[in-house]
Order: structure tokens, then sequence, then C-alpha cells
């Protein structure tokens, strides 16, 4: 590998940086080949290892100096893509980390379809009720046991629905808590401690 | 060299080739490398943090008919370093101490 098709690499697995830092950083580097000479380029090409693994730690690094240092000047937006870039050009590979992710992401699907279903049990729970304890108001004439059986049903289908509704908001805060923990938790992973 | 450089020490060192004259990637680099076992990869977001915290700015120049970024110490970089060498010269003295000195707490 020569320094041209070195470079190349390195840009391609920079582009997704935010067009200013990935200009200095192949600037740099371009300089940094240029100040070591012809003579050096493979010294330096050794020096750097694969431009992959080159760029999955620059981009760690950036991540990482970026959220411990000046935060102000950093978005959270930016700092996002940035990770997601580091989980990409990390050295597992992007089948592995792809899967990683789509795992959590089906993950969380599966929390947030389990709390629409069960809003949607309560719901229905109320309405049977509803319509229970109506249709025994107007059976009672016709058969006073009848009527209220059919009143104490639905006085028992809602008292299961009072029961179960405080269940909701615990869910939903466990499955953001949870979502959330994970996406951080995978970012930070990906980060090289040195 | 045997013992690990920690990144705030990289920074120090940074901070102090710069700050009797500019200078540019590749020599900071090597001064670098003298004493630590550092990545280009590694070396340049330190650059990059520094520079963004404004203790370095930069300008460009030609050289030889190409572009060259140099490096130069600012006014809050250079309150920086006072304190990055006062805090260095502490930590080497206690070291020195303790490792020639045999002292004990």
């Amino acid at each position: 590998m020569n320094r041209e098709s070195y470079l190349q690499e390195l840009k391609k697995y920079l582009k997704k940086l935010p067009h200013e830092d990935y200009v200095d950083a192949i600037d740099y580097f371009t300089e940094y080949f240029d100040d070591a000479g012809t003579e050096n380029e493979q010294i330096v090409i050794k020096e750097l290892g694969t431009p992959k693994q080159a760029a999955s730690e620059l981009l760690n690094q950036l991540v990482e100096k970026q959220t411990h240092a000046a935060a102000k000047t950093w978005s959270m937006k930016r700092t996002f893509w940035l990770a997601l870039l580091a989980i990409f050009a990390a050295p597992i590979g992007i089948p592995l980390a792809l899967t990683a992710i789509l795992l959590l992401f089906s993950g969380i699907l599966v929390l947030f379809s389990l709390l629409v279903a069960l809003v949607s049990l309560l719901v229905a729970d109320f309405l049977v009720a509803g319509k229970l304890i109506l249709r025994g108001l107007v059976a009672l004439p016709v058969s006073f046991s009848g009527g209220v059986s059919l009143i104490g049903l639905g006085a028992l289908l809602i008292g299961i629905g009072l029961l179960v509704l405080p269940v909701v908001p615990t869910i939903w805060k466990i499955t953001k808590g949870w979502s959330l923990n994970t996406v951080t938790r995978l970012t930070r992973k990906q980060v090289i401690r040195s | 060299m045997y013992y690990p450089v920690s990144s705030v020490l990289i920074e120090c060192i940074i901070l102090s080739v710069v700050e009797t004259a500019d200078s540019y990637g590749y020599e900071i680099s090597q001064t670098v490398k003298l004493v630590a076992d550092i990545k280009e990869s590694t070396l340049y977001p330190i650059l990059k943090k520094l520079e963004k915290n404004g203790d370095l700015t930069t300008y460009t120049q030609i050289f030889q008919g190409r572009k060259r970024k140099y490096y130069s110490l600012t006014p809050v970089g250079k309150e920086h370093l006072q304190f990055l060498r006062h805090e260095w010269s502490k930590y080497r003295d206690s070291l020195d101490a303790i490792i020639e000195g045999g002292i004990r707490e």
C-alpha cells in the first residue's frame, strides 16, 4: 500500500465526519506524509496501522475528547453521529455491529409493543365493564338477580382495570430507561481507554 | 519508552513544544515520540482538543509549494501550560522522593 491508496481509504472511513472536521483530519495526515518524506512513507503507514484501524481509533478518540472537554462546542447531535460512526468503523466489523444494533432495536420495539398491548387491553376492559353495567341496569326490571350479577361483573372488571392501571407508567419508565441505557452503553463500549 | 504517558502529559509536552516557536504536526509528533509510544490517531485528537479549548491557534503557511498548518500558543494556552508545569514538577519531585529517596508516608 502506498501513501495515495492509504489516504484514499482513510477518506472513505472518515467521510461521514462533519465536513470541517473531515477536511482538517485529512489535511493533517496528508501534511504528515509530506513532512515525513517519501523515504519514510512505509514507516509511517506501518506506524498508523490499517486505514480502518486508524480511522476507528481517530473517531473513538475524537468522541472521547469531545465528551470529556469542550462539550459546549459539540452539540448532542454531533456527538451522537460521531459515536455511530465509531461503531461502524470498529474492528468487529459492520455486520456484527449492525446485528447488535438491530437486536437492541427489536428489544426496545418488543417492550414498546407490550406497552401498547397493555393499554389496549385496559381500554377494552373498561369498555366491556361499562357495557355490562348498562346491560345490567336495563335488565333489572326483567330479572333482578340477572341484572345485579351483570352489574357485579362490570364492577369486577373496573376493579381489575384499576388494579392494573398503575403498571402502565412503570413499564413506560422501564422501556425509556432501558433504551436510553443501552444506547449510551453501546457507544461507550467502543471507546478505547488510554 | 517503557512507561506509558498519559494524554494530560502529552498536552503538556505539546504546549511546551510550541511555546518557544510555532510548530507543525510532524515536528510536534516527532518530539512527543521521543518519550511516548503514541500513534497519530491518538495525537491528532489531542491537538484538536487543545485547539478547541483555545490553548492553540492555527495558521497555514506555504512550505516548498505546499500547505503546512502551524500551531501557536495563545495566552490561554500559556496559562494552562504554567499550571501543567507546576503540576508536573510537583508530581516529578514526589516520585523522585519515593523512588530515589525512599521516602515513606
